[in-house]
């Protein structure tokens, strides 16, 4: 059954009531209904009438105040390929380089950060009938083919989160707004709203019952920075590895997808290039601490020249 | 419902009963929701119900009959389904339709001039068969479908509508913003359009049409006719293919497949689904204890009023299956203990096109197949023991996937069935249900109307047409069935992937003294794979050792795929001769000319060192840094193929000229090739002919595989135009009495002057002939034909130069620019030859960087099932391509050339892999050359 709610407040009453999934753009939900993937009723976003908050792009930059940004859950990605941005060049490029103009002019922010995996396991009718996101208890990818999967080894499911989005907000320490049926309520960061990738039944930790509202970005307006990813192709692909990198005054952060469950932060790393090593010392110091996956290990060269190319990017950068 | 076991098939024991479950006057439609949809689709309104999951595709296709927008992967990643919703492109197989409401949606069908009197195709206009409302003019077009035409941005058209819809949208952007006279780069339309996929490789048109409708270039109606005959039904969405074919009543079927391989079907339990409302029949495809080899066999078939139905009842049928150890790759099916794929031997599936010679078979393995007759091996044995190179290549499974799946539909009338068929061989396909049906060929009719690629992999019989026309005799109803991408990834057929050992030497004079290829090919549970065969004819006059194995895995079928054997086979082949002339520091031109003394492959030679980077043929690592260039060269040699007897059929009267043949158009241009013959034969424009084909009733044309339509067809084409001539002389000598009357071009001259063809038939002259290809005036090179296929003299030549970009951080290849040259004597239509070759350029170049078919080792199931995980090339990977014809007559060929579609992709693996090695030092042994290969080949530099 689908639900067609006439507001933020009724569409969590409806998704508060149970076993429901929100569906804003559709490009994931409808490939998941399609597939077998989908269990429960359909509260579709079409009809609720956002106010500024959940469906709009509102920047402060220029404005005499610390520039912070705010971005609406029910935002069009392609929205997002817009002037207001530019002071937070990695946000933007993530914004025009993920998916197809298409599949950005009807997807929305929410949905690319709470999409499901796309690992080649959990998304066949036939092979995911033991796997941890759809219910089950093993991974199919860890002991399989796993040529495009984590490089961290940071749960029991080896996939990897798609949210291009969710990578660069993590290097701008955002944070989110949810609505719940107390109300609106900030959630705390974006880093948060993943999890460590521990947790392998859900691909993030938004609280149950709640709806993603809007994420804030109130840090790094200014920064040279810089997102890019690391594809056979040059287009529409899932990245092998993607990374955002942001130099501020307190130093170099890191957020880096396709190598676990979640987007993640690379600390390590960035601790080292505080510290004088070059990129690829740092990745490999970074990877060092961490337990990795044998068959993307490949990913780590991949990654050390992913970061190394977005830092003479945003070095070039002059805002 | 009747339940019905494999066997009962084509024998109509079982029918009984299940037209009583039929509920006529059900809507094809699934359940309404609450609210209807209210929304303008080309500008008219549309008031209607819609299903809970239905998708805005669905939602013109099926219940508004606009049938332009295409489902080709159903993820939203291929761009074929691409609507105008409120003036912004939108994929539309992933969009709820419910999402249109209170929009304004304009689709293929809309996209033209409001204003031309012919009928938009709106909606109201209901889905039917075969008659397709008829296409605007030219000058009603947008500026970009006129460019796309002139252009000949399209091949199969299958993915066309999409691309000019996006594109569209993207030029009227453009235009608003820039100058007349000002057109995008390159890089910017591949941006602009990085969601579409072409899997006929028609990218570098699509770059011209929108560049130069961008300038301003197409506002107005080029003069003269469009290159492609049948262009401007792709370009307005208004060809019908067999998924767009909609039949009062019909239902819709969907499979229920093996989940894996290796296994035996213990139960199968479809009480839940009968329950489904709208599900009309299950039929039972396979009986408990019945062996699945592979993923992917066919259980059961499920009919139902719609898709969505269909799917959601196949997904209740429980199968029970008792799983056993599966082998999916060369070494697993060879390891000690490997599943036995056949543990009974018996009759394997047939994955050539050539016929399967009978040899030892021993556990998994079938070989040698030794295909070097006549070609000394034993002295190539003797001079590889001290090889100048010696190495293992290996070659990844490459998916056909046209976009258009292999789907059918099929009718019954009485005794009789009319099929349509996504296919290469509509006489094929009838003649092969005729005899499966025991019934007279009179009552089977194949119509394959307009065909979304095919590559290859839709010239063999398919199993679930079978059920498919079976199914709907017993249950009483038009039936179609649309495999999904999972399904035609996982069996619409691939390339097999191979394990190539070779060695070659060349001694201290530069002589080639013996190449040694002993190869490996898993076809899954088929065989046929052959390598040999087209290496045989490379390098003649050197000593070869050919041997050739199938491996037996527990993987669906493999089909012939473009130029079967070539890629893996000149992969191999040429680079090992690329390593030899790096070696010997000289360039891989001058390593090679003395092997070659037909004048084709020096001719292509001359060319060759006459490009721009010719000065860098023999450079190994000059560039260091990040990005590294390279160029490569390879050489390609394919065979001459006739389909000799075929026939075509050539009528004259006061309607104009029309020409038939029982042959089909997958996007390789067999319209416009006929067409061009008829002007080329008689001197009548090719505007006044006519042209059929795709129907299996017609005088018996060629199987469109083997690149042997053009070559069987224009000579046929002449055949009968010289009978039909003769008549029409006959007829203007005796109605008009002429003295000293003779046929010229356009007509006939005579003693007072000369009478047109068009005023002889205005005279009411009726004229028909059947023309025949007919032997080659040299001959045939061997004096039989094999399964409709004769071997002419002579072959087709390629060479291709490749220049490429390596990312050494990021292991990513990027091929900037390609010149390619054939040989294939005189190009007859060099407009859509050359989209063919492009398109042959660019598939090799998916094959060596991007495509590769994964199976799950434990289970057999596809792992790479969508367009997401399975690669093919996009906008952004097309390098430039310069084509070269050496256009240069062959001597004793009919029609003094010889075929050019597979000759096109043999080399271009090849030569991109011999570039990276020149780029870089290291030589890709496996492909395709992925990111994670490169970085880690950059690591060793191990070359050979």
């Amino acid at each position: 059954m689908i639900h067609f709610p006439l507001s933020p407040s009724d569409a969590v009453t409806l998704h508060a009531q149970g076993r429901a999934t929100l569906r804003a753009g559709g490009t994931d939900v409808v490939d998941r209904a399609r597939n077998g993937l989908l269990v429960g009723d359909v509260i579709d976003l079409r009809d609720v009438q956002p106010d500024a908050m959940f469906g709009g792009v509102s920047s402060t930059a220029g404005l005499g105040v610390p520039p912070s940004l705010s971005i609406g859950a029910l935002t069009r990605i392609a929205a997002l390929d817009v002037p207001a941005l530019d002071a937070w060049p990695g946000l933007r490029e993530a914004a025009r380089t993920l998916a197809t103009p298409q599949v950005r002019a009807m997807a929305t922010v929410g949905g690319g950060l709470l999409q499901a995996n796309r690992c080649w396991y959990f998304r066949h009718p036939d092979l995911r009938a033991d796997c941890h996101k759809a219910g089950g208890a093993t991974c199919a990818a860890r002991s399989g083919d796993a040529l495009r999967h984590a490089l961290f080894d940071v749960g029991p499911c080896i996939s990897v989160h798609p949210s291009t989005l969710g990578c660069a907000l993590l290097a701008y320490d955002a944070t989110f707004t949810v609505l719940e049926a107390a109300g609106l309520r900030d959630a705390g960061t974006v880093e948060a709203l993943f999890g460590s990738g521990a947790d392998p039944t859900r691909d993030n930790q938004l609280p149950d019952g709640a709806v993603l509202y809007a994420v804030h970005v109130d840090t790094g307006a200014g920064d040279r920075s810089a997102y890019g990813r690391a594809t056979g192709r040059t287009w529409a692909e899932w990245p092998l590895v993607e990374a955002t990198v942001r130099v501020g005054p307190a130093g170099v952060v890191i957020a880096a997808g396709g190598v676990a469950p979640v987007p993640v932060r690379l600390r390590v790393a960035e601790q080292a290039l505080g510290s004088g090593a070059s990129a690829g010392e740092a990745i490999h110091r970074e990877c060092a601490s961490r337990q990795l996956l044998a068959q993307s290990a490949y990913k780590v060269d991949l990654l050390a020249g992913l970061v190394q190319a977005l830092l003479d990017r945003a070095d070039r950068r002059s805002l | 419902m009747p339940t019905l076991s494999r066997r009962d098939l084509f024998r109509g024991t079982a029918a009984v009963g299940a037209s009583a479950l039929l509920k006529p006057g059900v809507a094809r439609a699934t359940a309404p929701s609450a609210a209807n949809l209210v929304t303008q689709v080309n500008g008219e309104r549309v008031d209607t119900p819609i299903g809970d999951h239905e998708t805005a595709l669905e939602l013109v296709r099926e219940r508004l009959g606009l049938t332009g927008s295409k489902e080709a992967c159903g993820h939203g990643a291929c761009g074929a389904c691409t609507m105008l919703v409120d003036g912004v492109p939108q994929v539309s197989c992933i969009q709820p339709a419910s999402h249109l409401h209170g929009k304004q949606v304009v689709t293929i069908e809309g996209l033209h001039h409001a204003t031309d009197p012919r009928p938009a195709g709106g909606p109201g206009h209901p889905p039917h068969g075969i008659a397709p409302p008829p296409s605007p003019s030219l000058e009603a077009l947008h500026p970009l479908q006129r460019a796309f035409l002139a252009e000949d941005a399209l091949q199969c058209g299958y993915c066309t509508p999409g691309f000019v819809v996006e594109a569209s949208a993207f030029h009227d952007a453009w235009r608003g913003a820039h100058p007349v006279g000002e057109g995008p780069t390159r890089a910017e339309v591949a941006a602009a359009l990085s969601g579409h996929l072409c899997r006929c490789g028609a990218y570098e048109g699509i770059f011209r049409a929108v560049q130069g409708s961008c300038k301003g270039d197409f506002d107005a109606v080029i003069p003269g006719e469009p290159p492609r005959i049948d262009g401007l039904e792709k370009v307005t969405g208004h060809a019908r293919y067999t998924v767009d074919v909609s039949l009062p009543g019909m239902k819709e079927a969907v499979f229920v497949r093996s989940p894996c391989g290796g296994a035996k079907v213990a139960q199968i339990d479809d009480s839940a689904a009968r329950k489904v409302p709208g599900v009309h029949g299950i039929l039972h495809l396979a009986d408990s204890g019945a062996t699945l080899r592979h993923a992917g066999q066919p259980i059961a078939i499920v009919v139902a009023d719609d898709r969505t139905t269909a799917r959601t009842a196949a997904r209740l049928v429980r199968v029970s299956v008792n799983r056993g150890p599966v082998a999916c790759d060369i070494a697993s099916a060879l390891a000690p203990g490997a599943p036995l794929v056949y543990p009974n031997r018996g009759k394997t599936e047939i994955s050539s096109e050539m016929t399967v010679i009978p040899t030892a078979w021993n556990l998994n393995e079938r070989g040698p197949l030794r295909t070097d007759i006549g070609l000394a091996p034993g002295r190539a044995q003797r001079a590889v023991e001290a090889p100048s190179v010696d190495g293992v290549w290996t070659t990844q499974a490459q998916c056909h996937t046209a976009l258009e799946p292999h789907a059918c539909v099929a009718q019954w009338e009485g005794e009789s069935v009319t099929v349509w068929a996504s296919t290469q061989m509509v006489v094929g396909l009838a003649e092969e249900l005729a005899d499966r049906l025991r019934l007279p060929a009179s009552q089977v009719r194949v119509l394959a109307p307009y065909v979304g690629g095919a590559f290859g992999a839709k010239a063999a019989w398919d199993a679930h047409v079978g059920f498919v026309v079976d199914a709907a005799r017993q249950l009483d109803v038009p039936l179609r069935y649309v495999p999904d991408r999972h399904e035609e990834l996982l069996l619409g057929g691939y390339r097999p992937p191979q394990e190539l050992k070779v060695a070659v030497a060349v001694n201290a004079a530069g002589e080639l003294d013996g190449v040694r290829m002993e190869v490996r090919g898993d076809s899954g549970v088929a065989v046929g794979a052959n390598v040999g065969g087209i290496m045989r004819l490379r390098y003649p006059g050197a000593p070869k050792f050919l041997s050739d194995y199938d491996v037996l895995t527990h993987a669906p079928a493999a089909r012939p795929f473009r130029g079967p054997g070539g890629p893996p086979g000149y992969f191999a082949l040429e680079g090992a001769i690329d390593q030899i002339a790096a070696d010997r520091g000289v360039s891989p031109i001058s390593i090679r000319r003395p092997w070659d003394r037909e004048p084709a492959f020096r001719r292509l030679y001359d060319w060759a060192e006459g490009l721009p980077e010719a000065g860098r043929y023999a450079e190994v690592g000059r560039d260091t840094g990040r990005f590294r260039d390279g160029v490569g060269v390879a050489t390609a040699a394919w065979y001459h193929f006739v389909a000799p007897g075929i026939e075509v059929l050539l009528k004259a009267d006061s309607s104009g000229f029309h020409v038939s043949t029982a042959s089909q158009d997958m996007g390789n241009g067999t319209r416009t090739t006929l067409a061009q013959a008829v002007e080329d034969a008689l001197g009548v424009p090719r505007a006044r002919v006519s042209v059929r084909v795709g129907d299996s009733r017609d005088v018996p044309g060629p199987m469109s595989a083997g690149s042997r339509t053009t070559v069987s067809v224009r000579p046929a084409v002449f055949d009968a135009a010289r009978e039909l001539t003769a008549a029409m002389l006959d007829f203007a000598v005796s109605t008009w009495g002429l003295t000293e009357a003779v046929v010229a071009p356009g007509g006939v001259q005579h003693a007072t002057g000369f009478a047109t063809w068009a005023s002889i038939v205005d005279a009411g002259g009726s004229f028909s002939a059947v023309g025949r290809r007919r032997v080659d005036p040299a001959g045939w090179a061997i004096p039989l034909a094999i399964g409709g296929s004769a071997i002419g003299k002579h072959s087709s030549a390629a060479l291709q130069v490749s220049l490429v970009r390596v990312d050494t951080w990021l292991g990513r290849v990027q091929v900037l620019k390609v010149w390619a040259g054939f040989a294939v004597g005189r190009v007859h239509s060099p407009v859509i030859a050359r989209s063919q070759a492009i398109g042959g350029v660019i598939q090799s170049l998916g094959y060596a960087l991007h495509e590769e078919r994964r199976l799950d080792a434990k289970t057999g199931a596809l792992l790479t099932h969508t367009l997401e995980d399975y690669h093919l090339p996009g906008m952004a990977e097309s390098p430039e391509i310069d084509v070269h014809f050496d256009d240069v007559p062959i001597p004793g060929v009919a029609a003094e050339g010889i075929g050019l579609s597979e000759v096109t992709t043999c080399g271009g693996g090849a030569s991109i892999a011999n570039a990276i090695f020149r780029a870089t030092g290291w030589r890709p042994m496996a492909l395709p050359a992925r990111p994670d290969r490169v970085l880690a080949g950059l690591k060793t530099r191990v070359t050979v």
